[in-house]
């Protein structure tokens, strides 16, 4: 459950609740072991939430990096059994310009097929039936099955079942040493409160060489930000790629009812990571790429431009970002730096989170002396279980779309629970209570992780104050929520100034008149 | 230079401010109906997304555009709200009792022309009396409140053929008339007042070689692929007419000139211009000087103008407040813009009835205190350019509706 | 379509100079795109809690005998040959029916009601295309903190010191402007009926 401190004795702490250690945590109270995830801020709240949302199917990395393609297509087939609720089977395609060549498309659809990724060639003309948005000039097209995954929900499905396994949840706590005896690490310091645990997986992204560093080892990791524009709405069904070498702006994910296109790949010192923001030259350079694969872009409204940071681990001397190692990198700091129970999982992908997590959590077993089966590949995750058919109500259709089975666990009867709060997304007051009750939201910037609350077209201008309100009443708060909505203005803020211009500048010429008092 | 935003989908436009909402008239009376807002933008970016996002309460949607009238921001919510119907809405079927009850009021000519004829009479009498009406409200679900508008005993175009036509060959120059399904089925006398005052102008009138029902009505009752079928014929006759092509009612001339466009994917640049109203077309003329009319000086009468709500998106009343304030001895009010609640076939339908009179409410009161402060001593009239508007008003109040065209009809001299 | 005056805009600028005008016995139209944020009473509110009816000025302005066009909007506009004078203009609606006055009042509002659109490039005034003051590092339109005064909050149309729009540098001797468009300060609500009032006094002045 998520709780505020803890005295008990853990076999495992994992530090950072994202996609990695949430996966860890679920992978480890399945197997039955005492369990602690431990993250400074909320969940999801670093690169697990500042991504793409593309559930790979390898085509990607099929000619440059044919094992990750391999991990990544299978890792596809198992998510999409398991965490059915948080993807949607889109399909990908990878499109050809002119400017590229059908060499190297041809190339391409070798190197998947080696890899085990179905890519099937299309006709230009089949592509834009298929998607009427693409670029019209485009002389090739391949189908791939990439698809469109909500890692907000895939970090809180693995959540909910890892607290459901018995795992404890420590979220707004920062790791602040840890524990060592006779150079072996023993568990986590919370400030004050020690955390004693038999072993500690670091799983905190980029911050993960920060953290090894407290326990003596040395990671040699490089920050590559990653910059990616929303759009207001689905401009295509399928997520749609270059068939090129990668490069910048080069994917469109239609994910939930928006469009997210990205990215950029830049090194950025350390101390840029703590507050990521996209740059209007970062937001000129997706524009202008952006438009050779859908030229709608240019005529469509942006809802705000964000970033996030990869971890990557550095292999070499090479110092572009997109070259160096985005494998799973699983180090034992016990052989390699001779520090007992510490674990680090990094590198890796959003669509290997499961094999990671399978991974980190197979070596704690086995330093733990256990040989207990991973299960994870076959069990669903909540949310993913069958519904009974038939048609939702109205209020209702959004939360399931959202949180699939879990929606029914809502409550749409009980006083005001079907009332939309959020008009955009459609958020009801009784998936505000969910997300409160079982995801520890504090903040409204909380509460749009887990439901989406204030990411439509309007981001709050027009709900906030309502949406305040109704948080403030559910954490029993009446009188913080003015300061609920101002945390949260000035976090939207962030990402609406660096595209403000045309209609974003129109909404927040509109939230500016209405929410400044 | 305004259209050179940024965002060129409609629906992103909207910034959520929710003035749209505040002039629903249907939010008002109807809390099942979620609104312009939702139903619109909001809606149809869950719709584009998954076409199972649809909500079947936007069958509430009047289609007045009061909506788009408020809009700061010129989305088509309307527009996007009748296409989501089309789209994503099932499409009706005539098997039911409700759909049959639906076909038959959405195919103004079919049924228009089975009826304006010897049969006329026959008809109006049995959809007269109490028996019908019980029988139409119990089976049909066709409101006991609603008499059928009349059926006319001789078409309009009948009548052109054999008493008016021969007579167009004397002027020089010509217009086009779409007459439309209530003048050539209910009320020929509208479309006979149209001949006199285009002629009193010095113009010619002449049919279209091909017209049928705009398709306003299956449009909204689901049945679109007919409508779209009628739309095509019409617009072909548009291309083929040299000249303008006037109308007397505004939800036609609204129909054909924005919704076969935005709603029916039927474009309409090439003709668009040249579909209007007579007043529309008579006002900047009688400005310039060109056409000038003879006014009766006896003429007396008090007029209440009522702003038909396609009449108020297209933005039009104004030409015709203009001409109705040359007409000597006519006194004028302009209302203030409301809805009559009828739209259309809607009110008809008898699960709208109660709907339909409460947003009509505001506005037949003010209509009763015109009447009340213009007194007995000369004829009183609401005028609109909406024959649907005209049966909501009558039957809510009592007092007569004209068409403008009618009014200056009358007050011509001979 | 003759008036004395024709208002573009039917915001809190807008309908505070068109009653003064009408209550001077001129003739004036409004052309109102859209409501403005002043008819939703509270800001934010749902439809429920709404206090007074959304068209309530445009409503008081009609009953003054002003022509309310509601949801028009002059979307081009004809200038005398050596650009002092604004001719006539024309509105989306009435098409090509020329509308002409002694005077006209811009108070299209800034943003939100499209008085001034931005795009990547810049921004622009769209009925008259008059001169805009704004920044033209993109970067420089916002201060990071959303409570502060944002530096495009600032940005709008140029005018002289008699209050005459100016375009191309050239001041148009029968184009005022009103509220929110105008350059300068953000406004509050007494600002902006105030500016309303100095543009009616020299409209009259015109007169």
């Amino acid at each position: 459950m998520f709780i505020e401190d803890s005295h008990k004795e853990y076999d495992v702490i994992i530090i950072g609740g994202g996609i990695t250690g949430a996966a860890t945590a679920r992978d480890c109270a399945l197997r039955g072991l005492k369990t602690l995830l431990v993250e400074r801020g909320d969940l999801c709240d670093g690169a697990s939430g500042r991504n793409h949302g593309l559930l790979h199917s390898g085509a990607r990395y099929a000619v440059t990096d044919p094992e990750g393609a391999r991990e990544c297509i299978s890792e596809n087939m198992i998510l999409r059994r398991i965490a059915s609720s948080c993807i949607d089977p889109t399909g990908g395609l990878f499109i050809t310009l002119p400017e590229d060549s059908l060499d190297y498309q041809e190339k391409f659809i070798k190197a998947c097929r080696d890899c085990g990724i179905e890519a099937e060639a299309i006709t230009p003309e089949e592509a834009l039936r298929l998607e009427p948005a693409v670029n019209p000039k485009l002389i090739g097209a391949v189908k791939v099955p990439d698809a469109s995954v909500d890692p907000f929900r895939l970090v809180d499905a693995n959540i909910l079942d890892a607290v459901r396994h018995g795992a404890d949840i420590i979220k707004f706590r920062e790791v602040t040493g840890l524990v060592k005896e006779n150079g072996d690490v023993k568990g986590v310091q919370l400030g004050d409160t020690t955390i004693r645990s038999r072993q500690v997986i670091i799983a905190a992204g980029i911050w993960s060489a920060h953290i090894a560093e407290m326990g003596g080892a040395h990671i040699d990791m490089m920050p590559s930000k990653g910059s990616l524009l929303i759009f207001g709405h689905r401009l295509t069904r399928m997520v749609i790629n270059r068939c090129r070498k990668p490069g910048n702006a080069d994917i469109l994910v239609p994910g939930d009812v928006v469009s997210v296109l990205g990215t950029t790949s830049d090194k950025v010192p350390f101390e840029d990571c703590e507050d990521m923001k996209a740059t209007s030259d970062e937001v000129n350079v997706l524009l202008n790429e952006g438009i050779h694969l859908v030229p709608e872009l240019s005529t469509t409204r942006i809802i705000r431009a964000y970033a996030g940071v990869r971890p990557l681990v550095v292999a070499d001397s090479s110092a572009s970002g997109r070259n160096v190692s985005r494998g799973i990198v699983l180090l034992d700091h016990e052989k390699r730096d001779g520090i007992k129970g510490l674990i680090t999982i990094t590198g890796g992908k959003l669509t290997t989170c499961r094999l990671m997590a399978e991974m980190a959590t197979d070596l704690v077993c086995e330093k733990l002396g256990l040989k207990i089966p991973c299960t994870t590949a076959r069990r669903k995750l909540p949310g993913s279980e069958k519904r009974k058919s038939g048609k939702d109500p109205v209020n209702k259709r959004a939360a399931v779309g959202r949180h699939g089975s879990e929606a029914d666990m809502m409550d749409f009867n009980g006083k005001g629970g079907g009332e939309i709060i959020c008009e955009c997304e459609q958020v009801t007051r009784a998936e505000i209570e969910y997300a409160v009750r079982n995801l520890g939201v504090r903040s409204i910037s909380d509460l749009r992780r887990h439901t989406r609350v204030g990411m439509g077209t309007c981001q709050g201008s027009f709900c906030i104050r309502r949406v305040a309100k109704v948080l403030a009443e559910v954490l029993g708060t009446p009188d913080k929520a003015l300061e609920l909505m101002n945390d949260y203005l000035q976090e939207r803020w962030k990402g609406m100034s660096p595209v403000l211009w045309g209609d974003t500048l129109r909404e927040a010429d509109y939230m500016h008149k209405v929410h400044r008092k | 230079m305004q259209e050179k935003n940024i965002s060129t989908a409609n629906l992103e436009q909207c910034l959520k401010c929710n003035l749209c909402t505040l002039v629903c008239p249907m939010l008002a009376v109807n809390e099942q109906y979620p609104g312009p807002k939702k139903a619109g933008p909001d809606g149809e970016r869950y719709r584009i997304k998954d076409p199972e996002y649809y909500d079947y309460a936007l069958k509430y949607c009047l289609n007045c555009k009061r909506c788009e009238v408020a809009c700061p921001s010129g989305v088509k919510i309307g527009d996007m709200i009748q296409a989501a119907r089309i789209k994503y809405g099932s499409q009706s079927k005539v098997r039911s009792l409700h759909g049959l009850r639906d076909w038959t009021l959405a195919s103004t000519d079919f049924v228009g022309g089975m009826t304006a004829s010897a049969i006329a009479p026959i008809a109006n009498g049995i959809l007269k009396t109490g028996m019908a009406k019980a029988v139409l409200h119990g089976t049909l679900g066709v409101d006991k409140h609603r008499t059928f508008p009349a059926y006319s005993s001789g078409k309009f175009e009948t009548w052109f053929r054999k008493e008016a036509q021969a007579g167009q060959s004397a002027f020089e120059k010509k217009v086009n008339f779409y007459h439309g399904c209530y003048a050539n089925y209910n009320y020929p006398q509208l479309g006979k007042d149209f001949v006199k005052v285009v002629n009193a102008a010095g113009y010619g009138v002449q049919l279209l070689e091909r017209e049928k029902c705009c398709g306003i009505a299956l449009m909204s009752n689901g049945f679109a692929a007919k409508a779209i079928r009628q739309g095509k014929i019409n617009l072909e006759s548009f291309r083929k007419a040299e000249g303008p092509v006037l109308t007397v009612s505004s939800s036609c001339t609204h129909m054909m000139r924005e919704e076969y466009p935005e709603v029916l994917g039927l474009p309409n640049e090439d003709v668009k211009d040249r579909i209007m109203l007579l007043t529309r077309w008579l006002y900047p003329r009688l400005q310039s000087g060109e056409i000038k009319l003879n006014f009766r000086q006896d003429f007396h009468m008090k007029v209440a103008y009522h702003t038909a709500c396609h009449m108020q998106r297209m933005g039009w009343q104004q030409f015709t407040i203009e001409i109705l304030r040359m007409i000597p001895g006519l006194e004028l009010t302009v209302l203030e813009p409301n809805c009559c609640g009828i739209s259309g076939t809607f009110g008809f339908k008898k699960e709208n009835y109660e709907y339909s009179q409460k947003i009509g409410e505001t506005l037949f009161s003010e209509i009763r205190e015109a009447k009340a402060r213009a007194g007995d001593s000369e004829p009183f009239a609401v005028a609109t350019e909406c024959e649907t508007c005209k049966w909501q008003i009558e039957m809510s109040t009592g007092i007569p509706v004209m068409n403008p065209v009618s009014i200056i009809a009358q007050a011509l001299a001979e | 379509m003759k008036y004395d005056a024709i208002v573009i805009g039917g915001g809190l600028a807008g309908c505070t100079a068109a009653g003064i005008l009408a209550d001077a016995g001129r003739k004036v139209a409004v052309f109102s795109e859209g409501l403005s944020l002043h008819d939703a009473s509270e800001g934010p509110a749902s439809h429920k809690e709404q206090a007074r009816p959304p068209y309530a000025a445009l409503s008081a302005l009609a009953a003054k005998g002003v022509t309310v066009f509601r949801g028009d909007s002059i979307i081009r506009a004809e200038m005398s040959e050596d650009g002092s004078q604004v001719t006539r203009v024309f509105s989306r609606n009435l098409g090509d029916e020329p509308l002409e006055a002694a005077a006209y009042v811009l108070a299209t509002g800034k943003f939100f009601s499209r008085g001034i659109i931005s795009n990547m490039e810049g921004m622009y005034e769209p009925v008259f295309d008059a001169d805009v003051e704004f920044e033209t590092d993109h970067s420089k339109w916002f201060d990071p903190d959303f409570f502060a005064t944002q530096p495009y909050e600032k940005f709008g149309v140029k005018t002289d010191s008699e209050g005459h729009v100016l375009k191309g540098g050239i001041s148009v001797a029968n184009l005022f402007a009103a509220g929110q468009v105008l350059a300068g300060e953000p406004m509050s609500d007494s600002d902006i009926e105030k500016s309303g009032r100095t543009a009616a006094t020299e409209v009259l002045k015109k007169l």
